[in-house]
């Protein structure tokens, strides 16, 4: 589902078309926007980051038993969901003639014909091989990631560092960021992507890597949810021009999936979400892996509501403007 | 070994082997034409071109040379021809010239090893004892006198030659029969473009003089004629008073309308002498397409430090956007207040080679990574950047150098040939 309308910022000027627009749009972002002092935001408007990462603290105490069942449990249900078992193996890019070849296996074999099927709204543009060519010329990949079934690859994830734009993430501390790239697999419903993102973590904590990210988006989601790891996460955003969001939540509490974004308000993050599908799981997934920001969540439906009570989340009733 | 050796300029260090006129003509098939299918794209002589430019060039040693290609995923024959083709077409040779010559900074210890770049590769980590061998060998030393004090530290001859050839390996030593600065390079980078004459914004008609320049200037080049830029290749320049009192949004919208082609964010960079137009500068910044890149730029070499404290009180404020970038033309010292004007702004440190750096351990950490690199470093680099940013003024005369004063090349009017050809006699006379 993609937004209904993306504006740029052209002045003063989009603020009075945004205002006409608004009946017939309940989602309109305008991005990139500049950052704006509190009187020239237009009324109803949010402020959004123009793009945010997650970030992963990969050295959070954990239990050696717990992790283990991490992999357990991912497996299970992997079997569960696809009938055979997966095997991994990660290469650490060197820039040899075997690494090359195995990143271009992984390129033709898994990438093109994923994206061909379904497509990644939030990954690289690598559609065109000559954008991979460059990166692999620039060398930012450090490791790929790969699943196997039946000697046969079925999906990877790419690792890479942070570009010069991206620098700003060596600024939260200590140790360095890998960054996905590229997450590629053939199935929408497995967990397999949780999976991959586990290996590939566990391959950064002992290549003495701090964080795992997530490439930066866009602050405002209306696809499936991404995956997520089960660490303490923590979040960052960059700075570049901002993007501001009008969103008509009783609206888009009618909508199809869930849509989420990251608000920002004197320089503090809050995620608002609004829970539009009746399976929870992923949701409460998502809600857990971000313990340390604001959280505001939106449903209308009762059920999804209590599931989420249940799991320490408290819901905002969605009113109808009309009616207060 | 083998040392590259520049035909064009046998007396020259690290000069360009692949040089314009290479470029122009094709030589980049010889390379691509033996890739595997999925490799010859449209622009894969461009981004090979790009990486090669900065490795085959002379005082390297062919191992060297022979690996970084490698890792562009150039099988090592495709590599070995390439390089013979070069020497066929008389472009280079190898051989073992008279001096040994390093040039690298020391970045810092790690556990395993000491962080190390070479002035013209990458940052590369190498044991204590290749680090204690670079430091002896700074700067030029005769080929056997270098072995001498490497034979007076390391002890055996044997690991004289294993040091060389594996500092030469990594790029980090170089052999040369001078250190001469190379006179070849791949044009101008940055043209800065003055915005305003006799007080008042550029007319219609200025512009169009000055786009007809830079498109003719941009199409003669290999990289930038298919927008494959290294910089930014167009600043913007002007006055705060000037802009903040002329300018309006409509004015910059047409500007962006006419530099959209170049398809590169462009810098704006305003200088001011004083700042009481700071806060009508930040609305037309706000209403200003976001193509652009606003910048200030304080000239403290007339003892302004005032101007520190005035910008500092606007951030302090918050009304706008404190990321901007502000460039500082220094004098003969550093200013107080840099730590804290740090914190707001993105901070930029240009100095005519005089100013007294003072103890980098007192400094706050970011301030002594921007001192160290962008006044230590551009110190030793500023003579191969001779040349390589040129400004229009207001009049259409083009200017060198990133601060004004520079030498006058001629006017606009003159032609890209004409221009070029004193650019050229320019960066000779001053080599």
């Amino acid at each position: 589902m993609q937004i209904p309308l993306k504006l740029k910022w052209l002045g003063k000027e989009t603020a009075e078309v945004c205002r006409s627009i608004t009946p017939f749009h309940p989602l309109i972002l305008i991005s990139p926007a500049p950052q704006l002092s509190d009187r020239d935001v237009p009324e109803n408007f949010v402020r959004l980051p123009h793009s945010i990462c997650r970030l992963f603290d990969l050295n959070a105490q954990r239990s050696v038993q717990e992790e283990h069942d991490v992999y357990r449990s991912a497996s299970q249900t992997d079997l569960r969901s696809s009938g055979a078992p997966c095997a991994f193996d990660v290469i650490e890019f060197k820039d040899d003639a075997q690494n090359f070849a195995a990143l271009y296996e992984f390129y033709f074999e898994v990438f093109l014909k994923n994206s061909a099927v379904k497509g990644a709204p939030d990954a690289p543009d690598y559609q065109y091989i000559e954008r991979f060519h460059s990166a692999l010329l620039e060398h930012n990949f450090i490791a790929l990631v790969r699943a196997f079934r039946d000697s046969q690859i079925v999906a990877g994830l790419l690792l890479r560092r942070p570009t010069a734009p991206e620098q700003f993430l060596n600024s939260i501390g200590v140790g360095k960021v890998a960054i996905v790239d590229v997450l590629s697999i053939n199935s929408t419903r497995s967990t397999l992507a949780n999976e991959l993102v586990s290996r590939g973590a566990q391959w950064a904590r002992e290549a003495d890597y701090s964080f795992l990210s997530a490439t930066p988006c866009s602050a405002l989601v209306t696809t499936e949810h991404d995956w997520t790891i089960e660490t303490a996460s923590m979040l960052s955003w960059p700075e570049q021009p901002a993007a501001l969001l009008y969103c008509d939540m009783h609206r888009c509490s009618y909508l199809s999936n869930d849509i989420y974004f990251y608000s920002l308000s004197d320089n503090e993050v809050a995620l608002h979400y609004v829970a539009n599908r009746r399976s929870g799981s992923e949701t409460i997934r998502l809600l857990s892996s971000t313990p340390h920001i604001k959280k505001t969540i939106y449903t209308r439906h009762p059920d999804v509501s209590a599931a989420l009570f249940a799991a320490g989340f408290h819901c905002e009733e969605v009113r109808d403007r009309c009616n207060g | 070994m083998q040392w590259l050796i520049s035909t064009n300029e046998p007396e020259a260090v690290n000069a360009p082997i692949l040089r314009h006129e290479l470029l122009q003509a094709g030589i980049m098939r010889e390379i691509v034409d033996h890739l595997p299918w999925y490799k010859k794209t449209r622009n894969m002589d461009l981004m090979l071109a790009k990486h090669l430019i900065h490795t085959i060039r002379s005082g390297f040693e062919r191992s060297f040379v022979l690996r970084e290609m490698e890792r562009l995923d150039i099988s090592a024959d495709v590599a070995e021809r390439f390089l013979n083709v070069l020497q066929e077409k008389g472009c280079c040779r190898f051989g073992e010239p008279r001096y040994f010559y390093s040039a690298v900074q020391f970045r810092g210890s790690f556990g395993k090893g000491v962080a190390v770049k070479g002035c013209y590769g990458k940052p590369v980590i190498i044991s204590d004892a290749l680090a204690e061998c670079l430091r002896l060998l700074r700067g030029l030393i005769l080929r056997e006198q270098c072995e001498e004090m490497l034979a007076g530290f390391l002890g055996r001859k044997a690991y004289v030659e294993q040091a060389i050839q594996t500092l030469a390996g990594k790029g980090l030593l170089m052999s040369c029969d001078s250190a001469k600065t190379t006179v070849s390079d791949y044009g101008v980078l940055r043209w800065g473009v003055e915005l305003q004459h006799d007080g008042q914004l550029l007319s219609h008609a200025a512009w169009e003089e000055r786009l007809h320049f830079l498109e003719d200037s941009f199409q003669s080049n290999y990289f930038q004629s298919r927008n494959c830029f290294f910089e930014p290749p167009i600043e913007l320049q002007g006055d705060l008073d000037t802009i903040a009192r002329w300018g309006n949004a409509e004015y910059f919208w047409k500007v962006s309308f006419k530099l959209q082609s170049f398809d590169q964010p462009i810098p704006i960079n305003l200088q001011a002498a004083c700042l009481s137009a700071y806060e009508q500068w930040q609305e037309l910044r706000l209403q200003s397409p976001t193509i652009f890149e606003w910048g200030l730029t304080l000239d403290l070499r007339r003892d302004r430090r005032g101007l520190i404290d005035e910008l500092i009180a606007h951030l302090e404020r918050r009304h706008y956007s404190y990321v901007i970038d502000v460039t500082l033309l220094l004098g003969d010292e550093l200013p107080a207040r840099l730590d804290h004007l740090c914190e707001f702004v993105r901070l930029k440190l240009h100095s005519t080679g005089k100013v007294q750096i003072p103890d980098l351990n007192a400094m706050s950490p970011a301030l002594r990574h921007l001192v160290e690199q962008q006044l230590t470093a551009a110190r030793e680099h500023e003579q191969n950047k001779l040349g390589h940013s040129l400004n229009i003024n207001g009049c259409g005369d083009i200017h060198t150098g990133l601060l004004q004063n520079g030498i006058c090349l001629g006017h606009i009017s003159d032609g890209t040939n004409t221009i070029e050809q004193r650019r050229k006699s320019f960066r000779s006379e001053t080599a």
